[in-house]
């Protein structure tokens, strides 16, 4: 036989004797870079799609609209740009009518009665050429002449997420019953978004109809609410902004016009933001979980190549190559790679379809484009082919740097070097020696332990960092809920179409009304704040600011420091504005706030706002003022809302029913409702989170495995020798057991560590900009650390269990007889 | 009945192309307080004679019954119990736990015997001249001294049946005669002892010797020139 046809064989006969190692090992690469990868790749996915989407429905460039809410009308604003429009400049004017309804409606679940818009289209032209209706379900249906029955398309995502089928009979205000023909989306509304800025998914609903039907429905005949504009050279608005800007301030005076662009829709923002975010997030939670798996594949290699290191002593004693001996680990290590990329890649594509789901579940865009992203796979790829080479050469080159009379004498089993190692394996231990072994093994290869307890610490952290941000959405929508709830029963808040000067005749119906136990008149409106110190003025906030006489008896915010505000201009803030704003109470904040003009006419108006105290509830935009402020911003003796509590008997559906059938009222809802939609949002997260929980888990077990397995490898004479003094495998099953849980223990000890860090930064820094409107607690239950400290043992600890054939099976002669 | 007794053993390794009859229709009987040397050419089947006593191997064909025990009925706990307190072993490749200390290593054996004597893991270390060493680990002792605590665990034991494979192959002179003291005075105190070795001058102190070749018996008896003493063996 020729010397290399010899170590073909050789090589061979190590392959065949390793193969579950190395396939379990390039099973622990592919899942962190198939992980990585298939987490990654939905960054690239949602802006795809977001770009296709937007593109396929042609969304509008600049939205016209009246900031006081008055209607336009129609015909009215495309005279106006008439010239704009022949000299090219604007390509589009289409009119739309929206306004606040209320729907009621028969899901699967049951009645829902939900808070929503009536979205009127002009479909004159034959269908909308701008803000595309994109069908996902029947047609805008077919009105026979003289039939009775109006048609509408329903919001997707508020169909499916309430079972409500096409061809159900929906109900609006005023007992107008309209039949469900289809159902779809606008991009205004692929999120369906209230003025929380939250994604109100099934929660609120978009109903839409052709533009005369609303008109009509709503007696708002010939009114429209808003134009969308799409123009020739969309990537430079600003200018043509401005110009028609004053155009139409000029044609609308007192309308307030406001202009918005395309990037500055809630819902555009919300999509490009969130996939900005997300891209944040499953990066750290994807390079984590590489970063664990690449080390662990690491560790596990070096390991199987440390047990060839006196075999590569013998050789350098005998004048063997080093290019020979270095050949059988390094190959080795490709196999490893080689099946590494392959599984990779086949894990890639599991999690790609898994986030797949997710996503399209969470959000129905028009177009889903889902490519597999090779150039996602590429980096980490390469990376996770070259981590088991090095791997396999850092021991070779070990090995050929040290006399091969050390190599020879010391072998594999007595790694004892220098260092800690010497002082901790004397470490006095107390019990059996057999009882000691275990901690014996820790302790005599200190770096290996540390190692192999850092890669399944890094798995164990992320796993800890999801598990925490479940118990933080939770905190954050119990805060929300305790702080919005009355004991005794919900608050409904009904909002007017305009102002009512709060003696009028509404106020005393409702306080007659059935069922109406107490009702407290309220003012709300949108508004900004900044920090007052320069530095920080370019930090701006949304403010829902309600005004409330803080004495009331039905409802007011709790505080967590300060005082409630008692004089004109102080304001409670939450404590996430707090935090954004950096500020305290006591601190001055620029709040801009709509005022009424001596002359009727609303407008804007930046003030100095002392901070009096701060409420808990999560939502960043609560703000509350005292009744006096009114006497400033000339709303005095005026309310645009109204809450009312209701006796415990009452119909809270009948009630609200009733309210919206009232002339002047726009919305009415429970106190809650926001609530309700936060946790539509993080459900959408925690969906996401449980993927990554299974693979995190799978991941810390196959490691633990892995290091199990080759454990026993290592120590095959061990257990012999052991076993030859009359121990039954049950006791060594328990030794190596005791010593995976031991490291088991470390690692779930440090994974707390590492978990608490990574949840510090989903919470604080990549939530904060995802979704910045709720201010997110951080909480680590009990029950966290628990589970991660049980299953961190009783994972790793189980792991020997799995290799018990190798002690069953054990031939105990032939393990003795080898000599070392 | 004797305390060792094998009946008509066999032992056959099938490697595939190769069949090894490694110990072929071997009968014997050992009585407790026996010294016995077994000799014979390396390759002659004296290791796998001596597993099969130990319980760590089985017998393709026969039985062996350890004091009174028929092995080929035992399951794998009553094999262990054999193990641990009736049978020790001194390996012909020492087999120490390279994670323990020398007079760890010797724990070991009192450890997992139960075994509750007086005398402990630095005593049995220093029967065997190992007393300034009891912190080492194996991989800092010589090839001598890794034997000696490998004969100082299995004495630790004291179990009444000692199997010592080639007990003396890395001992000088000296040492080694202080170790064969050491194994005659176990057989004084009613142990069985089974040494093996290739070396016929340790036959001599020994009550009976048994020659073996290819895997059988072709001797068996006290030595041709009667039992020596210890001291007087040269070599
Ligand atoms: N596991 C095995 N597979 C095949 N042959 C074996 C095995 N173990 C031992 N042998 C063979 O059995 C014979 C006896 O071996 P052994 O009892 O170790 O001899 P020794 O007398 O030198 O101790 C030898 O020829 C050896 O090659
Ligand atoms: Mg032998």
């Amino acid at each position: 036989m020729s010397y290399r046809a010899l170590w073909v064989k050789w090589i061979l006969r190590d392959l065949r004797s390793r193969w579950i190692q190395v396939i379990l090992i390039s099973f622990v690469i592919a899942i962190g870079t198939g992980t990585y990868s298939g987490l990654s790749s939905t960054t690239s996915w949602r802006l795809k799609s977001n770009d296709a989407s937007f593109s396929k429905t042609n969304m509008h460039d600049f939205k016209v609209y009246s900031q006081t809410g008055n209607l336009f009308q129609e015909g009215k604003i495309r005279e106006v740009l008439a010239p704009l429009v022949k000299n090219g400049l604007i390509t589009g004017i289409e009119e739309r009518l929206s306004l606040p309804t209320q729907i009621k409606a028969e899901g699967i679940n049951g009645a829902i009665i939900a808070p929503g818009l009536l979205v009127g289209i002009d479909k004159s032209k034959g269908a909308s050429q701008i803000d595309k209706l994109h069908l996902t379900e029947g047609d805008w249906g077919s009105y026979d002449t003289g039939s009775k029955i109006d048609y509408a398309v329903l919001d997707h995502t508020f169909a499916e997420t309430n079972g409500i089928p096409n061809s159900s009979i929906i109900e609006l205000p005023g007992n107008k019953k309209i039949k469900v023909s289809g159902t779809g989306l606008t991009p205004q509304h692929f999120i369906p978004i209230n003025d929380s800025g939250l994604g109100f998914g099934g929660v609120f609903a978009i109903v839409y109809m052709p533009l005369e039907k609303v008109q009509h429905i709503r007696n708002q005949e010939g009114k429209t609410s808003e134009s969308l504009i799409t123009i020739s050279d969309p990537e430079n608005p600003e200018n043509l902004k401005t110009e028609l800007k004053l155009l139409l301030q000029q044609s609308f005076p007192n309308y307030g016009i406001g202009i918005e662009g395309k990037k500055e829709d809630r819902v555009y923002k919300l999509l490009y933001e969130g996939a900005d975010a997300d891209q944040k997030f499953y990066h750290v939670i994807g390079i984590a979980i590489l970063l664990g798996a690449v080390f662990a594949a690491f560790n596990l290699t070096v390991r199987v190549v440390q047990s060839q290191r006196r075999e590569i002593g013998i050789g350098m004693a005998m004048g063997a190559s080093l290019l020979g001996l270095a050949a059988r680990p390094i190959i080795l290590g490709i196999n490893i790679s080689i099946l590494g990329t392959i599984f990779g890649i086949f894990v890639g594509k599991l999690i790609n379809g898994a986030m797949r789901n997710v996503l399209m579940q969470e959000l129905p865009l028009p177009i889903w484009l889902t490519p597999f992203e090779p150039k996602y796979f590429l980096w980490v790829g390469i990376g996770g082919f070259l981590a088991p080479i090095i791997a396999t050469l850092v021991p070779v080159i070990f090995g050929l740097n040290i006399q091969p009379v050390e190599a020879i004498r010391t072998g594999h089993l007595a790694p004892i070097r220098k260092g800690l190692s010497p002082l901790l394996s004397r470490l006095p231990l107390p019990g059996n020696t057999f009882w000691q072994m275990p901690f014996r093994n820790l302790l005599r290869t200190p770096r290996r332990t540390f190692l192999t307890m850092l890669g399944i610490a890094g798995v164990i952290g992320v796993m800890t960092s999801v598990l925490g941000m479940v118990d933080s959405f939770t905190l954050t929508l119990d805060k929300a809920t305790s702080e919005s709830s009355i004991k005794e029963s919900p608050r409904i808040e009904v909002v007017f179409n305009s102002f009512q000067p709060v003696d009028a005749a509404i106020f005393t119906y409702l306080k007659d009304k059935q069922g109406v136990s107490k009702i407290q008149p309220v003012i709300q409106f949108a508004g900004t704040a900044k920090n007052k110190k320069a530095n920080n003025s370019d930090i701006e906030i949304n403010l829902l600011t309600t005004i409330i006489d803080f004495q009331n008896t039905m409802w007011r915010p709790t505080l967590v420091s300060g005082k409630y505000p008692e004089e004109p201009n102080e304001i409670l803030i939450s404590s996430a504005a707090a935090k954004s704003l950096e500020v305290t109470s006591g601190d001055q904040v620029l709040v801009n706030h709509p005022i009424i003009t001596v002359q009727g006419s609303p407008g804007f108006l930046e003030t100095q706002f002392t901070i009096s105290g701060i409420h808990p509830h999560p939502f960043r935009a609560y703000s509350y003022m005292v009744p006096s402020q009114t006497k400033k911003s000339g709303m005095y003796g005026l309310a645009g809302g109204v809450w009312i509590q209701t006796d415990q008997s009452a119909d809270l559906d009948n009630i609200q029913t009733d309210l919206y059938s009232i002339a002047g009222v726009s919305s009415v809802r429970e106190s809650g409702i926001n609530d309700r939609a936060m946790k539509e949002e993080l459900k959408g997260q925690m969906d996401i989170l449980k993927i990554v929980q299974f693979i995190v888990l799978f991941l810390a077990l196959l490691i633990a495995f892995n290091t199990a397995s080759i454990n026993m490898d290592d120590r095959a004479r061990e257990h012999a020798t052991i076993m030859a003094f009359g121990l039954p495998v049950s006791k060594i099953m328990l030794m190596s057991i005791i010593e995976s849980a031991t490291l088991g223990l470390l690692a779930s000890i440090a994974g707390l560590g590492i978990g608490f860090l990574l949840l510090d930064y989903f919470i604080n820094t990549v939530f904060a900009s995802a979704l910045p409107e709720i201010g997110m607690y951080l909480a680590v239950s009990t029950a966290t650390y628990a589970t991660t400290i049980i299953l961190g043992v009783f994972a790793v600890g189980i792991a020997p269990i799995f290799a018990i054939r190798k002690l069953t099976k054990a031939d105990i002669p032939s393990s003795l007889r080898i000599l070392e | 009945m004797a305390l060792i007794e094998l009946s008509n053993i066999s032992k056959i390794y099938d490697t595939g192309s190769v069949t090894v009859k490694a110990l072929d229709k071997v009968t014997l009987s050992i009585e407790e307080g026996e010294f016995v040397v077994v000799l014979g050419p390396s390759g002659c089947g004296k290791t796998t004679m001596l597993n099969l006593i130990g319980a760590l191997d089985t017998p393709s064909r026969g039985t062996v019954t350890i004091g009174g025990f028929d092995l080929s009925t035992g399951n794998r706990s009553s094999l262990s119990r054999i193990r641990r307190n009736t049978v020790s072993f001194v390996f012909q490749s020492f087999n120490l736990f390279p994670g323990l200390t020398a007079e760890e290593n010797v724990q070991f054996g009192l450890d997992v015997s139960g075994n509750k004597s007086e005398y402990t893991a630095a005593n049995v270390l220093a029967d065997v001249g190992l007393e300034n060493r009891s912190t080492h680990f194996p991989h800092e002792l010589s090839g001598g001294e890794q034997q000696r605590v490998a004969i100082a665990r299995a004495l630790a034991t004291s179990n009444p049946i000692l199997l010592a494979d080639e007990p003396t192959g890395e001992l000088d002179f000296e040492t080694g005669k202080q170790i064969l003291k050491l194994l005659v005075s176990q057989a004084n105190m009613n142990r069985a002892v089974l040494v093996v070795s290739h070396n016929r001058e340790i036959a001599q102190i020994a009550d009976r010797v048994i020659q073996l070749s290819s895997g059988q018996i072709i001797s068996d008896g006290p030595p041709i020139d009667g039992k020596k003493d210890v001291d007087s063996l040269r070599w």
